[in-house]
Parts: C-alpha cells; structure tokens; sequence
C-alpha cells in the first residue's frame, strides 16, 4: 500500500502565512546534521578552512537548508535540543512553566519548527512522538492564554505568575493572545461607547 | 489583500449592533398612523397600523426613532425582567449548559438599556436587569472557559451561544483551531476512522482488511487523545 503523502504544514491559514514573517523565520531554525558522503568544494558550509566537506562531520544548517538535503539522504537530521527529550520531559510535566521564547526556530517559533521538524522527511515519515508531545503543550497553554488575554485591561502591572507566563510565549501564542486581547478590548469599547451616547 | 486584518477575523461589536436594529420589537404607539410604506419603492417596508393602545411590532431602528420623538413606548420582551433573568441566572449557574437566551440578548439588552432605560417597568429597573446581565455573563463565560479546554483540531460544539459571544470568541477560537490542525493534519481522518467503526463496523472492518487505515493503525495511539 503505497503511503498517501501527508500534506505540507501550514496551509490555508485564514491569516495568510505566505505573508507572514513569523512563518519565514520559522524556516531559519538551526538543526544539527551529519554530513552522509563526501562533499567536494563545500567546506565554507562547516566554517572552516578545508576545501571539502568530509564524510561523518557534524554541522548545524538552517532548516531550509538541510531538508532538501535530508530528503535525499545527504545529510543525516539529529534533533535539535530544544525538541530533544529534557524539554520534551519539562513539558509533559508541566507544560505551563516552560519558557518557549527562546526555543526553537527563528524569533520564537517553537511550534512552528516543531512541525517542520516532524515533517521534515516529507511524509516518508512523521516524528509522532514530537507530535504529540507539541500537541499536547499547546493544548494545555492555550487555555492560560486565553485567560490572560482577557484579563489584560484589568490586570495593573507586570508582576506575577501570569507576567511570568506570558513573558514565555511563542509566536503562535503571542498571536492567539493578541488577538484574544483585540476581541476583548473591542467588546469593552463598544460597550463603553454606547454608555457615552446615552448620557449624551 | 485588500481586506484588513482585523477584518479578516469576522465582524466587529459595531457591525452586529447595526445588523441587529433590522430585529423587531414590540411597542406602543402614543400616534395613530394607518398603513404606511417609505417611499423606497414596490418592495419598501410598511409600518403601522398604529392604534394606540393597541400594541404594534416595527424593526428596532424604527422603535427607537420613534421613541426619542417621544411617540412611542418600547416593550421591553419578556426574557428581560427581573424575575425571568433571575430564573435564568439560577439555570445558568447550576447546570452545564448555556440558557436558551436569545441569539441577540448582548445587543438588544445593551441597546435597550442605554437608549430606552426609562421603559423598563418599575418591579424590574433597568439598574437591577444591568447586574443581573452582568452576572449571567460572567457565568457563561466561565463556561466558555471550560469549553476551550475542550477545543480540538476536529469539531466543537457550544448550543445557545449569543451572537456577540461567538464573536469575541472568532478570531482566538479560529487561530487555536488552526494551530491545532497544524499540529495535527491527520486528525480528522483519525476521527472519520474512529466514527465508522462505532457506526458502520461491518464496513470498517472491511476497509481496515484492506488495508486502507494503514497509516491510522500506526498513529492509533494519537487517537486515544482525543
């Protein structure tokens, strides 16, 4: 039985990824390879002064870089530490005391790295595991998120576990609160509008 | 795109609030006014007959015209007294379910309460209605709350959700929504697959002989989840 392709991540997003630069960046997302064969005439790729890339060097490259590599079996893809078991642990503990801003992919976009991670082979096969274990983190935030972002006008300063928690976000959460934070304060103004007309 | 962001993510409080004045409501004339229809053509719409004290039904924007020209009295509906938003605090707060308010109660409530306050009837004054909304808003949105946490990449399902509720909800919802399939692309074939074997398991177990779950059998623990 031939296995369907899955189909690419990120697609028909009501708010446009191709113009997203969140998107772009999650692309620049460093993943440590080891190099299958010999390379002629790449040895700048390592950073070093050797003409030629030697066969088992280790070598980080951004991901839009090493997955057409990976896919032809070039390079060998090593997962990335911030999507290796110790984060993966601290999730599954407690997914809402993990800072994700400085994990991942370009800008913060550990999620969206994730996925292309999890994909990187392009269907030939899934990383479950990863997943899963990202699902379920963005599952458990997303409903703090969702809280906080409707208590911003409420809440006075910058203090507090809820400060704390959203100092951690990741690009797609800090989306989702945005746009939690704009529906709220939207609400609030039309409400408060209506009471200036009436006093009127 | 010519369409702004904010645009793209539904209605704002504003457009439902001017939708919203086409709804009819009921009021009492204080004019007597026969059949009469705008000037708008053959299919203009037609208000009246008004014969006071009789009661009459007019779209909202019309009530509330009329209402600040001092020649009628709005009705305030039934739902919107004391005693029914007590009783539907009460079901709000002891069941899981949201109450059957009306679609439009955020909006009708709000636009009523501010523009014809005085129409309230004294045993319900409008200071009182205001704290009893208050209240039944916060409970249902607790409940929202709760229902987020059910949010999956699949269906949800929240019966009796007012307009305006839907929309504050639209734009986090969505993007959770998408996220969540971007996490997840296979999750409803997994579900599809889940809902034939409870259904149709004679059918099922035919598809799955031929091998056409394969790569859902692999994932079958993702499935577990949800």
């Amino acid at each position: 039985m031939a296995s369907q392709p899955t189909p690419p991540p990120r697609q028909g997003d009501p708010a446009g990824d191709f113009y997203s630069v969140e998107a772009a960046l999650a692309d620049s997302l460093k993943v440590p390879c080891q190099v299958m064969l010999d390379i002629p005439n790449s040895g700048h790729l390592e950073g070093t002064a050797e003409k030629h890339l030697r066969k088992g060097t280790n070598l980080e490259l951004p991901f839009w870089l090493a997955q057409p590599l990976i896919v032809k079996d070039i390079m060998e893809l090593k997962v990335p530490l911030s999507y290796g078991p110790r984060v993966r642990n601290a999730l599954t503990a407690s997914a809402r005391s993990v800072n994700l801003r400085n994990l991942g992919g370009g800008g913060g976009a550990f999620y969206a790295g994730g996925v292309l991670l999890a994909h990187s082979t392009q269907g030939v096969m899934v990383d479950e595991p990863l997943v899963k274990a990202l699902d379920s983190a963005y599952r458990e935030r997303m409903i703090e998120v969702m809280d906080q972002s409707q208590h911003t006008s409420a809440d006075g300063g910058g203090e507090g576990a809820a400060y704390e928690f959203c100092q951690g976000l990741d690009t797609w959460e800090k989306q989702l609160f945005h746009r939690g934070e704009t529906a709220a304060k939207e609400f609030k103004q039309w409400s408060e509008a209506k009471l200036k007309k009436a006093s009127r | 795109m010519a369409l702004s962001h904010r645009r793209r993510w539904g209605l704002t409080p504003q457009d439902l609030d001017f939708a919203n004045q086409e709804r009819e409501i009921e009021i009492v004339p204080m004019v007597r006014l026969p059949l009469t229809s705008s000037n708008d053509g053959p299919l203009a719409p037609q208000f009246g007959p008004f014969n006071p004290p009789q009661k009459a039904k007019v779209p909202l924007w019309f009530a509330l015209q009329m209402k600040k020209k001092g020649k009628c009295r709005i009705v305030v509906p039934g739902w919107l007294s004391v005693a029914s938003l007590e009783e539907t605090l009460r079901e709000e707060t002891s069941s899981d379910d949201f109450s059957p308010l009306p679609r439009d109660y955020v909006e009708l409530s709000n636009t009523l309460l501010h523009l014809a306050s005085d129409d309230f009837p004294l045993h319900s004054s409008s200071d009182k209605v205001k704290i009893l909304l208050k209240d039944i808003r916060e409970a249902r949105q607790a409940k929202i709350r709760v229902g987020a946490g059910a949010l999956n990449p699949v269906h949800l399902a929240m019966p009796h959700l007012s307009s305006m509720e839907i929309l504050e909800l639209r734009p986090t919802f969505s993007t959770a929504f998408q996220r969540l399939r971007e996490l997840n692309p296979e999750a409803e074939r997994h579900e599809a697959i889940a809902g034939m074997w409870l259904e149709k398991e004679g059918e099922a177990r035919r598809r799955a002989e031929l091998g056409e779950f394969e790569r859902g059998d692999a994932q079958e623990g993702m499935e577990e989840e949800y």
